[in-house]
């Protein structure tokens, strides 16, 4: 991912969905993003690099 | 010909996001950055940066975005002639130097003073940074992380669940950032 795209557009189905229906779908992509979740590219991230801590 | 000047003057330039000096050059805009990292010459590289930033894209939409090496504290990359809108286009000389730096860390501004994207979370994972600092336009500062990444699809219907139940934009994008910080390995926060 060679960019920093920062034009975050809602998607115009979704502007058209009812309360009910956000929530259906909501839980579908939660359940698919599981289900897909792929082994981690890289050693968990810390709070701390050589020196230096950040302040989270 | 005055006025093609005038709007060649206009071109680009968004009121909205034109810096408020007073707020930048004050000396708790400064301090915010004690509260970044407990390491006080990266502290005030960073400050220095946002500074530069912050002046150099004051009353537009476009974006400067610096890389620098953990180690040795060194700005090793840099992106501030974009002309895309809200947008940092990474150059092949950029690509290459993130390749040959192991520890990062990435500093970018907000000219609209929005939170960092669900973009910028996903761009920080797959580049490996080890953090990223958001420098928006209205002094507000946001550090981010993540670990994973998240469907953009999900971000905008947790998104559009806050704005349907009365939030702004800006408000709906920062609750749905901490729904997803209970759902994710993402961490991100205000730098007060």
């Amino acid at each position: 991912m060679y960019h920093e795209n920062d034009k975050h557009i809602i998607p115009e189905r979704y502007l058209q969905m009812s309360p009910a229906e956000l929530r259906t779908e909501k839980t579908r992509l939660l359940k698919e993003m599981k289900s897909q979740a792929l082994s981690k590219k890289y050693a968990k991230k810390t709070n701390k690099v050589g020196n230096i801590t950040f302040k989270f | 010909m005055f006025t093609s000047e005038i709007e060649r003057q206009r071109l680009g330039r968004n009121k909205d996001t034109v810096i408020n000096r007073s707020v930048i050059d004050s000396g708790g805009y400064r301090r915010k950055f004690d509260n970044i990292t407990d390491n006080s010459k990266l502290n005030r590289k960073l400050y220095q940066i946002a500074k530069k930033m912050l002046y150099h894209r004051s009353g537009t939409l476009y974006e400067d975005m610096y890389w620098i090496d953990l180690y040795t504290m060194e700005v090793f990359a840099y992106e501030t002639d974009s002309t895309i809108e809200e947008e940092i286009i990474y150059s092949a000389k950029t690509i290459k130097a993130i390749q040959e730096h192991e520890h990062i860390l990435t500093i970018h501004s907000h000219p609209n003073s929005f939170p960092p994207s669900i973009n910028d979370f996903n761009s920080n994972y797959s580049n490996n940074y080890d953090v990223g600092i958001v420098i928006c336009h209205d002094g507000t500062i946001f550090m981010y992380q993540s670990n994973e990444i998240v469907n953009e699809n999900y971000f905008s219907v947790v998104e559009i669940e806050y704005r349907n139940n009365g939030y702004s934009a800006e408000k709906a994008q920062i609750m749905a950032l901490s729904e997803l910080e209970k759902n994710f390995d993402i961490s991100y926060r205000e730098v007060l």
